[in-house]
């Protein structure tokens, strides 16, 4: 492994203990006597490129040992090296290694080096990085925030070619919370963009998106944050919610009964869930009531003590 | 509803059994060695079955001691994760990074082992080196790094979790407790309002937490924000409306899949098997972790939103789904093996819903658990330790 460079004359620092200690790690010799060099080179300052190879030797074990990757990072630095070529071999050991979150930080930290040196660089160099990440983990949180910084620091609110690419993330899993996430950043993070064509077509969409795939706490959560945002009243979803709860405009009389639960048909508990919010508001409670027992008893009861509660609370 | 036993006498195996040694394949936790002795330690704590010796209890608080860095001019101390970075005594150590997380490890493990680290350790200059994590400006001003590198300055990626890990140190160094002109005089403190403003900052719109208020809202994270503006003595009825739909949000991560409106749950991050578990965000898998991070957030807001979940079901998903009836200690799920967090965080979460809850849990081995601190979570035990015995002079 580590045959490209050469250590002889570095004597590794002796990382295993004589003294049982709590905790104890049976180290494999690879890891040891790795380790074993990087100590001994970090101990002694040096920064060489067989340094620079030995904290990839130490990163493919321990990624989430922070202070080799700033060792690392001094290395590149005082060698004057390219850090273009840095990218790419973080992106390999992205590629490498899913589950190590560290290189996105560094990768910013690559990155604002760049644009301080005062070299071009062009956010989309990393679509291709990113979108390969996300064919592995489609909900990967680390790579999905990154993409967010990126869209922040380089001002890609409404890119059209960012907008494209959480379009298809939706279409191919309208359940995926995070790029439903994202969207709601692009298109609302940046508020001098948002206007009312925006918001009535965003609420069109996701009406869209709702029929296709009524129990989704995702698309219900990005509309209620739409309303929210824009203060627009709830009650205008009224209309919309009905269509996944049959039969709970009407019976009133029957309200909070076993009799008129039957006649319901719920299609989605986030529509009984926005109803039930949306008649506290407009003071029909018997209604607002009704649909909290539906939640409880039916559509939702491993929540039936919250909506009790909220059943409680109503005014 | 019949549940099952929680397997105490396995449990203490498996935490004796990590204690003792890890296999090579533990190698990729090396940076989490002290946590993985916090998690075993109050774990222990938290089933009654911590019964080291005096002689025992002083040999692995020496330990940890060892892990003590003080720099070179002796302003500031902390703790590094493992023995395995520390470099030879009389060589330049200045790449033995002190690490924000291992100094929190570090306190919470003496804590559990009796030790009174204000016989040993300067308060002032662990203080010192956490203000030094902290960013004074920018976009993420308030919030903490993991590292300082060796011109001082934070180092690697901050976020919610490092908030909390700072304020639980603040809280073990009694800052809470100081004066306000003291903590003026000694300039040693976290600057607390740019924290909390951070921490406020990171909450999204649907009321969960996430890494800046407008990426993914996540369990964990939520966790930490809370915890630390409790530590931090906020006063959540400040802004009522905001942590409410906090409160809806953690209680809607509890998972069920009712066949009326899931059909057959046909969806890959869906599994009926996951009943009464908690996710981590939404449209995800239920994990044992989540358990402790959803129901402590609640508990933390406000004691009585604990009971707005089902406990019952909870509780049979961890002692029937994700205990290991083999070899003791709790997976992610119901596939995985056993490993430190998840049984830490799945005996927290049992010891929290029997003694705080409404809820009627009756299973064997109830009774051996213990009362946890849900804010800095040691055991009660641990807790009573700090305010009592831990007085320091200065």
């Amino acid at each position: 492994m580590t045959d490209t460079y050469n250590y002889d004359d570095v004597k590794p620092v002796q990382i295993r203990s004589d003294e049982p200690e709590l905790c104890q790690i049976l180290y494999d010799d690879e890891y040891e006597h790795t380790m074993g060099i990087l100590l001994a080179l970090m101990r002694d300052k040096e920064y060489s490129e067989r340094a620079l190879h030995i904290t990839e030797q130490g990163i493919e074990l321990l990624a989430s040992h922070y202070t080799i990757w700033y060792y690392r990072f001094e290395i590149l630095t005082t060698l004057n090296k390219n850090l273009f070529d840095e990218l790419d071999w973080v992106e390999q050991i992205a590629l490498e290694n899913q589950k190590n979150y560290q290189i996105w930080n560094y990768r910013q930290l690559l990155v604002e080096k760049i644009i301080e040196s005062g070299a071009d660089f062009s956010p989309y160099r990393e679509y291709p990085l990113l979108g390969e990440m996300l064919e592995e983990d489609v909900k990967n949180h680390h790579v999905w925030s990154y993409r967010k910084w990126l869209v922040e620091r380089f001002d890609l609110f409404h890119a059209p070619k960012e907008v494209s690419f959480v379009n298809s993330k939706i279409d191919e899993d309208v359940r995926n919370n995070s790029a439903w996430t994202h969207r709601h950043f692009l298109l609302f993070g940046k508020p001098s963009l948002v206007d009312e064509t925006l918001v009535n077509d965003e609420v069109e969409y996701v009406k869209m998106k709702i029929e296709l795939c009524p129990q989704n706490a995702s698309s219900w959560t990005y509309l209620l944050g739409i309303y929210r945002r824009a203060k627009k009243p709830l009650g205008e979803l009224h209309e919309f919610c009905l269509q996944f709860a049959n039969g709970m405009a009407e019976s009133e009389s029957t309200a909070d009964t076993d009799e008129s639960q039957d006649k319901a048909e719920v299609k989605s508990s986030f529509a009984l869930e926005m109803l039930a919010r949306i008649y506290v508001e407009q003071k029909e409670i018997a209604k607002a009531k009704r649909a909290y027992t539906l939640l409880a008893d039916k559509y939702d009861p491993i929540r039936k003590n919250y909506w009790e509660y909220q059943k409680s609370v109503i005014v | 509803m019949e549940l099952e036993a929680l397997l105490v006498d396995k449990l203490e195996q498996y935490f004796r059994r990590c204690m003792q040694s890890l296999p090579s394949r533990a190698q990729e936790e090396d940076s989490n060695r002290l946590a993985l002795v916090y998690f075993c330690l109050h774990g222990l704590e938290a089933i009654n079955r911590l019964t080291l010796t005096a002689e025992e209890k002083e040999k692995h608080a020496k330990h940890i001691y060892e892990h003590m860095i003080e720099d070179p001019r002796g302003e500031m101390v902390s703790f590094r994760p493992s023995q395995t970075f520390a470099l030879p005594l009389e060589s330049d150590r200045s790449y033995d990074l002190p690490n924000l997380s291992a100094t929190f490890f570090a306190l919470c493990s003496l804590l559990a082992l009796g030790s009174d680290f204000s016989r040993i350790l300067d308060r002032h200059k662990i203080m010192r080196f956490v203000k030094q994590c902290q960013h004074r400006q920018g976009p993420s001003c308030g919030a903490f790094s993991p590292v300082t590198g060796l011109d001082g300055e934070p180092f690697g990626g901050e976020d919610l979790r490092l908030c909390y890990i700072a304020t639980s140190i603040r809280k073990m160094c009694k800052y809470d407790s100081m004066t306000e002109e003291e903590r003026k005089q000694r300039d040693t403190d976290i600057d607390v309002d740019s924290c909390i403003q951070y921490v406020l900052r990171s909450m999204n719109d649907s009321g969960g937490f996430s890494s800046d208020g407008w990426t993914e809202p996540h369990s964990g994270l939520t966790f930490c924000a809370i915890a630390s503006l409790k530590l931090l003595g906020y006063d959540f009825s400040r802004n009522q409306v905001r942590f409410e739909s906090t409160r809806d949000w953690l209680v809607h991560r509890q998972v069920e899949y009712p066949e009326t409106l899931y059909g057959d749950c046909d969806y890959e991050y869906w599994d009926q098997a996951d009943e009464g578990a908690f996710n981590g965000r939404e449209n995800k898998f239920g994990d044992t972790c989540y358990s402790w991070w959803c129901t402590a957030s609640l508990y933390l807001l406000d004691p009585v939103y604990l009971d707005l979940v089902d406990l019952s079901k909870a509780t049979k998903y961890l002692l029937s789904k994700t205990q290991s009836r083999l070899l003791g200690g709790f997976g992610k799920n119901g596939d995985s093996f056993p490993d430190p967090l998840h049984t830490f965080t799945a005996i927290f979460s049992l010891a929290l819903w029997k003694t705080s809850s409404h809820q009627s849990l009756h299973f064997k081995g109830e009774t051996q658990l213990q009362p946890i601190d849900a804010s800095l979570v040691i055991s009660k035990r641990s807790l009573l330790f700090l305010t009592d015995a831990v007085q320091f002079d200065s």
